[in-house]
């Protein structure tokens, strides 16, 4: 690792702005990833961390597509001692239209299905996961799991 | 620039057709299988097993696609098999329940035999 790369890792936030693009999604999910095992989470967490990362990036990504705009979104990892706080903003429209919570539709379409099952797997990996106002515009997903190495 | 990609591919076997799935499965790669197991259900296969023993990864869009795949073949009297017996996929199937939903084999031979 270079020594800016260090260093950079040293800082208690990181984050990563990507385009509104699927195929990127994987490199959110390395830059998740890296992130947590650079503050001690365990593999498990990590995979676990991965998959809300899809999901709210996703999420980001469906919003972007609705409001057709390709401005990038933004993926956030804090230490905030003893945890590790993770953040997806969208900035701009919106998340909520992403993330349909009415599960009444008793025959919903695939991708109504995809969404559904989206929300409920990031609040059952981080029972912290919310979506929340943005007081710059938009709103964030948030969720927060635990590290071993304080800040 | 990470290339995240998934390969499926499709044989028979016996009365069943088994496709194999290898990769990463996201809102990016998911069409891909999608379109695979759609295709096959409107050439009037209806025993269909998905082996996802070497997904890496799987989220929502691929299990929205396996249970829109699921729900087709029903209409038609048909099953949808999966075959996965390990890590973040396996975790997947449990957390949302669908492991109660879908057969879930050992392995594709245990699956063929069914």
């Amino acid at each position: 690792m270079s020594r800016d790369a260090k260093e950079a890792l040293d800082r208690r936030e990181l984050f990563l702005d990507l385009p509104p693009d699927p195929a990127h999604l994987a490199t959110a999910r390395i830059f998740a990833a890296s992130v947590a095992r650079h503050w001690g989470v365990d593999e498990d967490s990590v995979e676990d961390l991965k998959l809300a990362v899809s999901e709210a990036c996703a999420g980001a990504i469906s919003v972007r597509h609705s409001a057709n705009s390709d401005r990038p979104y933004r993926i956030t990892g804090r230490n905030e001692g003893g945890r590790l706080a993770f953040r997806v903003e969208d900035g701009g429209t919106g998340m909520a239209a992403a993330f349909p919570t009415d599960r009444s539709v008793l025959e919903p379409p695939t991708e109504e299905i995809t969404r559904i099952l989206g929300l409920s797997l990031m609040q059952s990996l981080f029972p912290d996961a919310e979506i929340s106002d943005n007081p710059g515009g938009g709103l964030d997903i948030s969720f927060s799991l635990p590290i071993a190495i304080p800040a | 620039m990470e290339v995240i990609d998934v390969l499926v591919e499709s044989k028979a076997r016996g009365d069943w057709i088994v496709v194999t799935v290898k990769g990463e499965v996201d809102v990016y790669t998911a069409p891909k299988l999608k379109d695979e197991l759609l295709g096959l259900i409107e050439e009037g296969k209806n025993q269909i097993v998905v082996d996802l023993e070497g997904v890496e990864f799987m989220d929502s869009s691929g299990l929205g696609v396996l249970v829109g795949a699921l729900r087709r073949l029903k209409e038609r009297e048909g099953t949808l098999a999966l075959v996965c017996t390990k890590g973040p996929v396996l975790r997947i199937l449990s957390i949302t329940g669908l492991n109660k939903v879908f057969p879930v084999y050992q392995s594709v031979d245990e699956a063929a035999s069914s």
